[in-house]
């Protein structure tokens, strides 16, 4: 007890020197409650954004894993292609078993999928610029993303969500309901249209429209309009069309099409799935897992790491400046601290030596000096958090404003490196650069740009725990000198 | 017969970077006993202050034996003799200038851990029976005059009751008056605290006024 007494009666009364010191640590205690709140709050933003935006994946065509095959350089370049294309036209299809095989994962939070089967229609007409309408003129709508043997061609595209979660255009915003719902009731033989098919065809919330079979007319699916919705994107490449891309698009929910499908195996379907990844460890083990249920080689799991991440690039980079600053602060501090202890404990040799000539042990004076340096370590860090505290924030957002100019800026560049046209702010670039790590991803993931950096009761036990070791570090001076110092030479040389 | 409190046995002593026969003294057998005052005299190099450390355990012999009530120090924790049984007053006080007269004895107090509460009153009866009014007391030791930094740090080497009190030239830095005002402390202290008081001195006037004088010889 008196050790601590007579420390702060030394702390008191040796105002100067103790202010010196403490100055120090609050400057050091400021830059690193700083690093730290940016860091701890950077980390957690990362987090939340991550969980926010989940990682979502599906499965595409290996374009690689079909490429690598063809020689171009070989006698016979025609042969080698049609091996090509007869290789993609192989892959066999996913199906609904293969889907819900996949799923069962551990890997995964979620999942769901799209399928979309072609259909004609004896009561209503598609939306088309075309004058005659018949069989040589008859389009896909859509390109079909996944390898459809023998599909049907035909008038319209019935695509049925699994759950709202899949229903991406409508959470982004390109579809919009205008009149009526979707129905909530995910095994109903309800629909969607595009108002230009409704207006075409005049029909209105609550008709009941007819589908056929494009292969076999007598089979038919009726379908109760819920709702009517609006594309509202507009892109470049169907600017000059007269109707909207998805005006021959008739949405519904998958169950309605599994239905189709289990009742009449002829029917050709396109299945897309998305799955929804735990956390981006996981994706690896879900990739093994898969080739494990005997995922074709030629199809591969794509995910939206990249546009996820892209979009915390500039926290990620604001956080690993400020863990190198806090490593160098901590350096600079701990060697700065040391050198003035150590002057401090040459200053104060006749108090070592009067205290050990009236018998206090090495040990106790000592543990006295640690307890001196240890009390104004935790008021200076008290002080320097405080003042961390106000300064994180402009300083976290100041820091922040210069990397998202920074990004911006690489984007900037890499449109004029591309002729300044590759980027138009509605990600409608070049498909191949659409998925490109930085680029598009920003666009397509809010980009973050502020950040609140907090000083809280985590931060404050880590300054703590710098606090102290710095403590310990730069006791060390005082340590070796008690250790080292005859009383009586001390005593001596101050006679 | 009264038995010696302080036994010095064919005590020798050199620096430890000194030559093997290069001993600032040789072979010195004294005893010192209670209720008496001694004083060591001796010239400017004849090693006085050097006992005075060996026999403060400030300072191990090379040779020979110092007994503390028949305790070889050799075989003793130096820390706790200095703080239980041996007193020391330097020339220059060495008292801690950032503390008060009362701090300073009260510290000394705490160091030894023998009195646990009062300590404040037995400080200041001690400061008071050297001459330190309460005021003075109050006062950080700068502030007080060499006498009294003196009676300071007497009173401070007295705060844990211990049997020898060691003083190391006690009234170099002082005036005739004030030698003899603590010159005076120090008899009182020996014949009516029943301690052992030796002194190390250049002055005669101290030699005259102990017990007994034991003089060093400058070696050859």
């Amino acid at each position: 007890m008196y050790i601590l007494k007579n420390a702060c009666l030394s702390i008191i009364r040796n105002k100067g020197r103790n202010i010196l010191i403490g100055i120090i640590i609050v400057i050091i205690a400021c830059a690193c409650s700083v690093t730290l709140a940016i860091r701890s709050s950077a980390k957690n933003l990362i987090t939340s954004y991550e969980n926010q935006y989940d990682i979502s994946a599906t499965l595409e065509v290996n374009r690689d894993s079909l490429m690598k095959n063809f020689n171009p350089s070989s006698e016979d370049k025609e042969q080698g292609r049609k091996d090509m294309i007869d290789q993609f036209n192989n892959i066999e299809s996913l199906t609904i078993e293969n889907i819900e095989n996949y799923s069962d994962s551990d890997y995964l939070k979620n999942y769901y999928y799209t399928n979309s089967i072609n259909v004609n229609s004896s009561t209503i007409n598609k939306a088309t610029s075309e004058i005659t309408d018949n069989e040589e003129n008859r389009k896909r709508p859509d390109n079909m993303q996944m390898p459809d043997n023998n599909i049907s061609q035909a008038d319209f595209t019935l695509t049925g969500y699994s759950s709202y979660e899949a229903m991406n255009d409508f959470i982004t915003g390109s579809y919009t309901i205008s009149e009526g719902s979707i129905d909530n009731d995910f095994s109903s033989n309800s629909c969607v249209i595009n108002s230009e098919l409704a207006t075409l065809n005049n029909i209105n919330v609550g008709d009941t429209i007819t589908m056929t079979n494009p292969d076999d007319e007598s089979k038919t699916y009726q379908l109760v309009v819920s709702g009517i919705f609006t594309e509202n994107n507009s892109d470049s490449e169907n600017s000059m069309n007269m109707f909207s891309k998805s005006a021959n698009t008739i949405i519904t929910n998958a169950n309605f099409i599994n239905n189709i499908i289990s009742n009449d195996n002829s029917v050709k379907y396109n299945i897309t799935p998305t799955f929804i990844i735990k956390d981006k460890d996981s994706i690896s083990n879900f990739e093994s897992e898969l080739k494990e249920k005997g995922l074709s080689e030629y199809l591969t799991l794509r995910t939206n790491l990249d546009e996820v991440e892209g979009a915390t690039s500039s926290i990620s980079n604001l956080s690993t400046f400020a863990t190198t600053f806090l490593i160098v602060t901590f350096a600079i501090g701990a060697v700065i601290l040391f050198v003035i202890n150590m002057i401090n404990v040459r200053e104060r040799k006749y108090e070592i030596g009067v205290l050990r000539t009236i018998g206090m042990k090495k040990s106790a004076l000592t543990t006295q000096f640690i307890i001196e340096l240890l009390i104004i370590t935790i008021i200076g860090l008290l002080i320097g958090s405080l003042i961390g505290a106000l300064i994180s924030v402009p300083t976290a957002n100041m820091l922040l404003k210069n990397e998202i100019e920074a990004s911006q800026n690489n984007m900037e560049n890499v449109n004029k490196n591309f002729g300044g046209k590759m980027f138009d702010g509605n990600n409608q670039g070049r498909p191949d650069l659409q998925n490109r790590n930085g680029i598009n991803g920003i666009v397509n993931v809010k980009q973050v740009d502020s950040i609140e950096a907090v000083v809280d009761f985590g931060v404050l036990l880590k300054l703590l725990g710098i606090g102290i070791l710095l403590t310990l570090i730069s006791s060390i001076a005082s340590m070796i000198s008690i250790q080292r110092f005859s009383p009586l030479t001390i005593l001596k040389e101050r006679s | 017969m009264i038995m010696a409190i302080l036994k010095l046995d064919n005590v020798c002593y050199r620096y430890k970077d000194a030559l093997n026969d290069d001993y600032v003294f040789k072979n010195i057998s004294y005893e010192f006993e209670l209720n008496k005052t001694y004083a060591i005299k001796g010239k400017s190099g004849s090693g006085k202050t050097t006992l005075l450390s060996l026999i403060s355990g400030l300072e191990k012999c090379v040779e020979g034996n110092i007994y503390y009530e028949d305790n070889n120090l050799k075989d003793m924790n130096l820390d706790k003799y200095r703080s239980t049984n041996i007193g020391i007053v330097f020339q220059s006080f060495n008292l801690l200038p950032h503390l008060t007269a009362l701090e300073n004895v009260i510290l000394s107090m705490d160091i030894n851990k023998i009195y646990k509460k009062e300590k404040k009153e037995r400080a200041y009866k001690l400061l008071e029976s050297v001459g330190i009014d309460k005021e003075k007391a109050n006062r950080r030791v700068l502030k007080l005059s060499g006498g009294e930094q003196q009676r300071v740090a007497i009173a401070r080497s007295l705060s844990y009751n211990p049997k020898v009190i060691l003083a190391d030239e006690p009234t170099g830095n002082l005036d005739k008056d004030t030698e003899n005002d603590i010159l005076n402390i120090f008899k009182k202290l020996a014949k009516e605290e029943n301690k052992c008081i030796i002194i190390v001195t250049h002055s005669d006037n101290v030699a005259k006024n102990v017990d007994e004088v034991f003089e060093l010889a400058k070696k050859e």
